[in-house]
């Protein structure tokens, strides 16, 4: 498996994914002109990540300013990909970080944190 | 003398005032892509820093902003389309549909944001069900929903998450409204929607 590395650009948001050390991150804006063509390769190598057997803790850290309903659905696939693997036994801890202010960024991070139950859930302010 | 297609500034003059009156700030209407979304999104965006607009509304604005645009763009049956030169290309049809976006404040300080489209007369009652459905809902609700939505995957026909409206009267916190002007044009509805911030 090997590191995704995709910066931000005016519509889409940064897509790092650190095998090493295990760790996600998708952050700044998401309202891609053609969703799937932005995320479909990158999230299923993502998801293939995850689901596989991990000894140590991964983490996934959203920490994003907008996104639009087409990525929430990215989001969605990426909290049931998450929660199946901790169900499998996986230790696995999203982060959903919103800038303080934000109330409607951190109700959505309320919103899927109630999709996972075996994995563990942080909100963050920042 | 005025011929009728010599150019009046008179005329534009009463346009933009008619505008203004309504408290429109920024409006289009014409064929739209997303390069069109880019561009009056972040010009809207600017507005409200200069204007020094509430964060929360802002935010909550563009957001109805996108998703209303979004929708014209993939469900206006209004469209011009050409194929491209390179039929190699994935998107070797390009379609450009037509719509109408305005966004604006009331005098009495609300803002809101309005899209409207023609619609197949044949898809009206099925776009009625879907937005009395969602109607009467609360935030919460709304955002429990959205989240039932996205589990279980878009509904028929949905080209996007399925979840725009709910999104937008989530947002809008149930305060949005729409209506539909029948048989505006041959075989279309006139679908206008509007939420307010």
């Amino acid at each position: 498996m090997e590191n995704i590395q995709i910066p931000a650009a005016q519509r889409t948001p940064s897509l790092n994914l650190d095998v090493v050390n295990r760790l996600f991150v998708l952050e700044g804006e998401s309202y891609p002109e053609d969703t799937r063509k932005f995320y479909e390769e990158p999230i299923s190598q993502v998801v293939a990540f995850i689901s596989q057997k991990h000894q140590d803790q991964v983490t996934c850290k959203f920490k994003l300013k907008y996104f639009n309903s087409s990525s929430a659905k990215v989001i969605m696939d990426l909290c049931t990909a998450i929660e199946s693997s901790a169900k499998g036994g996986n230790r696995i801890k999203v982060e959903w970080h919103y800038i303080a202010d934000d109330d409607n960024m951190k109700e959505l991070g309320e919103e899927f944190s109630e999709e996972l139950s075996s994995a563990e859930f942080e909100l963050i302010e920042y | 003398m005025n011929t009728p297609l010599r150019l009046s500034g008179q005329s534009y003059l009463a346009f933009r005032k008619e505008l203004e009156v309504r408290g429109i700030v920024f409006s289009y209407s014409g064929f739209l892509n997303e390069d069109i979304l880019s561009g009056i999104g972040n010009a809207l965006r600017s507005k409200m820093t200069i204007d020094r607009t509430d964060e929360k509304i802002s935010r909550a604005v563009f957001s109805a902003f996108v998703e209303q645009v979004q929708n014209v763009i993939r469900y206006s049956a209004e469209t011009e389309s050409h194929a491209t030169a390179d039929p190699q290309e994935r998107d070797a049809q390009v379609v450009l549909p037509y719509g109408l976006v305005a966004v604006g404040e009331y005098p009495d300080g609300r803002h809101f944001v309005t899209c409207c489209n023609m619609i197949d007369r044949g898809d009206t009652k099925k776009l009625i069900e879907q937005l009395e459905s969602i109607r009467g809902l609360d935030r919460k609700e709304l955002g429990a929903l959205m989240r039932q939505q996205l589990r279980e995957g878009p509904p028929e026909g949905s080209k996007g998450a399925g979840v725009g409206f709910i999104t937008i009267a989530r947002e809008a916190n149930g305060d949005w409204e729409y209506d539909i002007v029948e048989n505006a044009k041959d075989g279309f509805d006139f679908f206008s929607f509007e939420a307010h911030f």
